[in-house]
């Protein structure tokens, strides 16, 4: 024996032995060009499923498994992340609702009297309605680059540093995970999250810009 | 409706006509009766001053003249037209082309300067940027704020703010000026000046002004005064 390692993984500690290859041959049988197991990584991993039945096709009698197969865990673990994620994500955007249409509604409420002259003097319903949208449009094209700056920036430190996580490590190893976390940025995620804001803050100015245009002038018009 | 009345030796051409006008507020608990009956014909070019303690139903008579508000009985003629035949939107419209509004408390946009202030009404009818320069020019120099054409709201006094606020008024040519209770901001050196504006603009340019009031010296300087108490008609007096 040569030592004992330590990895961040617990789990893998437990499990595996690292050998010699000619010491496994000579104890196993298994001839030298040969191999008991090939593992294969796919540029896809989305299409894992399809690439894995074709390979089966070929290579029967062997046996073709994929990672889901092989590591149940690590599938469940995915598709938990993928669920906290989107629940994550509907959570930031109900809030990012109900800020939007609190901001507006504020902007609307607070210039009843302006919004009442406007009314008085001409300016119609369908008018007063795309002033209140498009002034949501541009507060939300303002604030759009200035937050994805921001997310962007504090992405890249924390990859660059990674978030410390060592206090739990001892409950991070058990699942097998690091206990430093090095948060990624994908331009995908990035594009589509930005898109949905905009429609999010689009769809938000809604109801403030309906309210402007049920006020009536003259009750408008009396607010001190 | 009669559209022109024969008054010393000449046809004038009424602007205003209300008839029979009565206005029930609804919505309290005790339904009041803001206008009872009141009937008013306004020609073009004159001066008049509604006039009454508060209460009496001067705001409520303004507003319905000026399509901001319906009758609960009665009609209204503004240039020719009866308002209750017009669904909301073309009450805006109409609004637009034929009634300047001046109110008693400026009302400016705050975050424009006094000649976008002025312009505003005319981009809402696509006046072409010339004739905008001009009109707005000529107004703000009326009202005698030539040089103040650039400046903020916060930037004026409030007599300012009001002459400003009549030169937007004015801006669409409209057929007449509403405005109720114009000077009850403005201390007796502006009020004066207010006034001596409007009394030249409705010389010079023939423009009809309807303004309450329950201030003495701004009665005086009207030319028909119409007193009206518990909404109705007192009394109504030209000189
Ligand atoms: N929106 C309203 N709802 C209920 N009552 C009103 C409303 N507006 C005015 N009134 C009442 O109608 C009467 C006339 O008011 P108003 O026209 O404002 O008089 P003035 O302008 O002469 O002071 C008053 O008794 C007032 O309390
Ligand atoms: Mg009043």
């Amino acid at each position: 024996m040569g030592g004992i390692y330590k990895t961040v993984n617990r789990l893998s500690d437990e499990l595996y032995v690292y050998a010699q290859i000619d010491d496994l041959r000579r104890l196993t049988d298994v001839p030298f060009d040969g191999a008991h197991e090939i593992a294969m990584l796919v540029d896809k991993f989305d299409q894992t499923d399809t690439i894995a039945a074709a390979l089966q096709r070929e290579l029967s009698p062997w046996k073709v498994e994929t990672y889901k197969q092989i590591s149940p865990d690590l599938e469940l673990f995915n598709s938990q992340i993928r669920i906290n994620m989107i629940i994550m994500t509907v959570i930031f955007m109900l809030a990012l609702i109900f800020g939007i249409i609190n901001t507006m509604l504020m902007a609307v409420l607070e210039r009843m009297k302006e919004l009442g002259m406007l009314m008085a003097v001409g300016m119609n319903k369908f008018k007063v309605f795309i002033m209140v949208v498009l002034e949501t449009i541009f507060i939300a094209l303002i604030g759009a680059p200035i937050g994805m700056l921001l997310g962007y920036l504090t992405t890249i430190y924390l990859n660059r540093v990674g978030i410390d996580l060592s206090r739990w490590s001892k409950a991070l190893e058990e699942f097998g995970m690091s206990d430093t976390v090095r948060p990624n940025l994908n331009a995908e995620t990035f594009i589509t999250i930005v898109v949905a804001v905009v429609i999010t803050a689009i769809l938000a100015s809604i109801y403030p810009a309906l309210k402007a245009i049920r006020l009536k002038p003259v009750e408008a018009l009396r607010k001190i | 409706m009669k559209l022109f009345v024969k008054y010393k030796h000449d046809y004038k051409k009424i602007v205003v006509d209300v008839q029979d006008v009565h206005k029930t507020y609804q919505e309290t608990k005790v339904p009041v009766k803001a206008l009872q009956g009141v009937s008013i014909q306004i020609e073009q070019g004159e001066f008049t001053a509604i006039v009454g303690p508060s209460g009496s139903g001067k705001t409520t008579l303004l507003n319905i003249i000026g399509g901001l508000d319906r009758p609960t009985e009665g009609r209204i003629y503004v240039d020719g037209t009866e308002l209750s035949t017009l669904n909301d939107n073309q009450l805006i419209d109409f609004r637009k082309t034929h009634i300047g509004f001046v109110f008693q408390s400026y009302n400016l946009i705050p975050v424009l300067t006094a000649k976008e202030n002025v312009e505003f009404v005319m981009l809402l009818q696509n006046v072409s940027k010339d004739k905008r320069d001009a009109r707005t020019q000529e107004l703000m120099e009326a009202v005698g704020l030539g040089d103040r054409l650039h400046n903020r709201p916060a930037e004026l006094s409030g007599g300012q703010q009001q002459r400003v606020a009549v030169a937007r008024a004015l801006a669409p040519k409209p057929a007449f000026v509403l405005a109720d209770e114009p000077t009850a901001n403005l201390d007796s050196a502006s009020t004066a000046n207010l006034l001596d504006i409007m009394a030249r603009l409705n010389r010079e340019e023939n423009m009809t002004f309807v303004f309450s009031t329950h201030d003495q010296r701004v009665i005086d300087r009207a030319r028909r005064v119409i007193t009206i108490e518990d909404g109705k008609v007192l009394s109504d007096l030209r000189r």
